[in-house]
């Protein structure tokens, strides 16, 4: 017997590179998951990986930024957020001004 | 009260008879003997009977009429009856009042004298009158009015009331009417439910009926209105009696539902209608032996029908809650309702998915007191009754008190088929999902949506990275967003090893493609295989575990154990057991003890199974559940003996739990429940919410 695959589907689960346990630091969601403004997930509601190595929902940290009292802290560290060079790649184009602008 | 009571009450006894000598009583007594034929008076009598005093010649006559009936005109009457002639029992009737009542009448005398005579032979004529006349009257009657033919009837009927027997008479007409139509309608309409019984009847009543008995008698309207009364409900009390079998011939039936909303004139009727289909679907509907499938299909008919009987939908909603109560109970009651919904081809109420596209509101939110068209709440309405007009599908819904029983099935169903679908193609989920929009909210279907969006998506992803990537060959992927998919279930098993190398390679194009994101992969998906075989090719669809499995067998003979195979795929026994019986079934491989072959060749193969096809008589189904489960009889009779009733599901769970090796327990629940009604057929058992011993 011969046998001949014409066409092989496979299923995969995307994740984000990131440890499994880990979730955003404002939401408490999963990061694979979406924030809670989000519908889509991925490339919906991307991760942001600070250079103090704490991750959030982009949209979260947007959001979190914006306010005044935040100063422009790491919610988790206080340290000044600085988005590291992993995530930076994902914003191709879209620049964050207000990121930026710290480094 | 006997006769003679009666008949002394009647005449007292008479004490007045003091004027017997003298001559004008003579003349007058001689004129009012009952030996006599009645003749008119002379002048001479009117004279005498003028000088007397009426009162005491009236008590002395009435005496004389009474003695003088019971001894002739009682007998008479006895006797006649005896013939089964009403006819000539009324002349004979009227004869004899004619001769007791004419002669007094004759003389003139005070009018409140001939009243009471009038009334007094009355009495007298209808105590004489034995019991079965009465049924002979009615009899008459009711062949008057069947045979339109009134000519006796009328003769008998005014010879009656002018014998002053109209209460007689009058009752006797009225349960000939009660009986001609209770027997038109039963004889007529009884299972006759394809065209209007209520239009025919209200003919028959104008044409025959009320034909029939304004010759016999002048109607009043109020009598008519009876008649038609009587009518309406003889026909409801056949359609009440009916009305199980009416909703299971649904469609055909309607106009014996519309004679239901026709006739139903009383909420004693409407209470009627409501227990009866309560106890027979109780008894012919909610039981153990009854598929899920044809409960749902008779729920839906009983939506149907009661909405066309009562279109605000308030007897509906007290039939259709023990049905939406047991349905609630049945473990694959979504499962069947969605199959439906998602018109499966397989699922006999895929229709309901034709109702789905009609745009609802997703639940019904209670009364709206500003709603200018409100009105109260019939009087039977349940405390919780809502009127809101529910279609099929709203119905079917609303068995269960949320949606998300409804939305993790559809879920699961849409998982399952998209991980199938061919080269991306959604169109026709896509198409299927939009219609439920119109029943479920838009954040209730959101896992749903992005399904559809991951596997567009993927669609997208796969291009891409097979652009990049020209070595990637037939090796394609879905690629999910696992917090909004239904958890796949999976064993685990091993992969062929250049499908794993595809599966690494894609991984590592993806994240490229994706930065910082990375795939995880899961044993499920679908192969589009050929197998080329020494006389024959054939083409299957299948998993990717049926697919590494009949991978082994490629370019060998040999045959291979399970023990191998298991060893080989890297999983347990009963997994590599499933996909050999796969290959088995479609006659790819043949299995010999614990040794699969392929079998390259069907020639000689195929004469051996007809041979054996001739050999193995056809069973019957009732054998072989006998052969099956009969070893388990003592057991059943145990257990329900010691436990009492108990549900087909437990009995099935208490079978399986005693299930041993020299005596297997292989039966579905199905087959169980189809032994155990034979057992209640054989009134070895017997059913009432459970199975219990009979005694
Ligand atoms: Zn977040
Ligand atoms: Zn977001
Ligand atoms: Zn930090």
């Amino acid at each position: 017997m011969k046998v001949h695959i014409e066409n092989w589907q496979g299923v995969a689960a995307w994740h984000w590179d990131v440890p499994d346990e880990e979730v955003c630091g404002i939401c408490r969601a999963n990061f694979d998951n979406t924030c809670p403004g989000c519908k889509y997930p991925g490339d919906g509601c991307p991760l942001l990986v600070g250079t103090c190595s704490h991750s959030f929902h982009e949209h979260c940290l947007v959001k979190w930024v914006m306010l005044e009292t935040s100063r422009g802290l790491c919610p988790m560290c206080r340290q000044p957020f600085v988005e590291g060079e992993r995530t930076r790649v994902l914003r191709q184009g879209r620049d964050l001004d207000l990121l930026d602008s710290d480094e | 009260m006997n006769k003679q009571t009666r008949l002394k009450q009647v005449f007292k006894a008479n004490k007045h008879l003091n004027l017997i000598d003298s001559k004008a009583w003579n003349i007058v007594w001689d004129y009012l003997n009952l030996d006599q034929y009645p003749l008119p008076p002379s002048k001479e009598i009117k004279i005498a009977f003028a000088s007397l005093d009426p009162s005491s010649v009236f008590s002395a006559y009435s005496s004389a009429v009474h003695s003088h009936f019971l001894k002739n005109a009682s007998p008479l009457l006895t006797h006649q009856s005896c013939d089964n002639d009403v006819c000539n029992l009324a002349n004979t009737v009227n004869v004899v009042k004619v001769h007791y009542v004419q002669r007094w009448i004759a003389l003139n005398g005070p009018p409140a004298h001939n009243q009471k005579l009038l009334d007094a032979c009355s009495a007298l004529i209808e105590v004489s009158l034995p019991s079965e006349i009465e049924q002979m009257t009615t009899d008459l009657y009711i062949h008057a009015i069947e045979a339109r033919n009134p000519e006796r009837a009328r003769t008998v009927y005014s010879v009656f009331r002018e014998c002053g027997l109209h209460t007689f008479s009058d009752s006797c007409l009225t349960s000939a009417v009660k009986h001609t139509v209770t027997s038109h309608v039963t004889n007529s309409y009884r299972k006759t439910w394809d065209s209007s019984a209520y239009d025919d009847l209200m003919y028959w009543i104008f044409n025959v009926v009320v034909s029939s008995l304004s010759y016999i008698t002048d109607l009043k309207e109020s009598e008519l209105n009876a008649v038609n009364d009587l009518a309406c409900d003889a026909l409801a009390a056949l359609r009440i009696e009916e009305i199980y079998d009416i909703v299971c011939k649904m469609p055909q039936s309607e106009p014996a539902l519309n004679d239901l909303s026709a006739t139903l004139r009383t909420p004693k009727l409407r209470l009627d209608l409501v227990n009866t289909f309560l106890s027979q679907s109780s008894i012919s509907l909610l039981r153990a032996g009854i598929p899920t499938l044809e409960i749902i299909c008779r729920y839906i008919a009983t939506m149907e029908a009661f909405r066309r009987i009562e279109p605000r939908g308030v007897l509906l909603d007290r039939v259709a809650r023990p049905i939406r109560n047991y349905l609630r109970e049945r473990s694959d009651t979504v499962s069947l309702i969605v199959a439906g919904m998602l018109n499966r081809e397989d699922s006999p109420i895929s229709y309901i998915s034709e109702s789905i596209k009609k745009k609802q509101a997703y639940r019904d939110t209670g009364d709206d007191y500003n709603d200018p068209a409100w009105v109260p709440d019939p009087v039977d309405a349940a405390p919780d009754f809502s009127s809101s007009q529910m279609d099929i599908v709203g119905s079917l819904l609303n068995i269960f008190e949320s949606n998300d029983v409804f939305i993790r099935e559809i879920s699961n169903c849409l998982a399952s088929d998209l991980l199938k679908v061919r080269e991306y193609d959604v169109n026709t989920l896509e198409s299927q999902l939009k219609a439920l929009r119109n029943r479920f909210s838009e954040a209730a279907m959101q896992s749903c949506n992005i399904m559809i969006w991951d596997v567009q998506e993927s669609a997208a992803t796969d291009a891409h990275i097979h652009q990049s990537s020209d070595d990637l060959s037939v090796f394609h992927s879905h690629i999910i967003s696992r917090y909004f998919w239904p958890s796949l279930k999976e064993e685990p098993y091993r992969l062929p090893q250049f499908i794993e190398a595809l599966q690494e390679q894609y991984g590592v194009r993806y994240s490229e493609y994706k930065p910082l994101r990375k795939l995880k992969w899961y044993g499920v998906g679908s192969v589009a295989i050929s197998l080329e075989l020494q006389d024959r090719t054939c083409a299957f669809n299948v998993t990717p575990l049926q697919a590494s499995f009949i991978l082994l067998f490629e370019d060998t003979a040999e045959g291979m154990t399970l023990d191998t195979i298991s060893q080989k795929l890297g999983c347990t026994k009963r997994v590599a057991e499933g996909a050999a019986s796969f290959w088995v079934k479609e006659g790819i491989l043949t299995q010999n003890g614990t040794i699969y072959t392929v079998v390259e060749t069907t020639q000689d193969d195929s004469d051996a199974v007809m041979e054996e096809d001739v050999e193995v008589e056809p069973k019957d189904e009732a054998q072989e559940l006998r052969d099956s489960l009969g070893a388990f009889k003592p057991f059943i009779s145990a257990m329900l003996t010691n436990l009492g009733r108990l549900p087909a599901d437990r009995i099935h769970a208490f079978l399986s739990s005693l299930s041993s090796d020299e005596n297997p327990y292989r039966s579905s629940k199905q087959e169980l429940i189809k032994y155990l009604d034979m057992l209640v057929e054989e009134d070895f058992l017997e059913f009432d919410k459970g199975y219990k011993v009979r005694k």
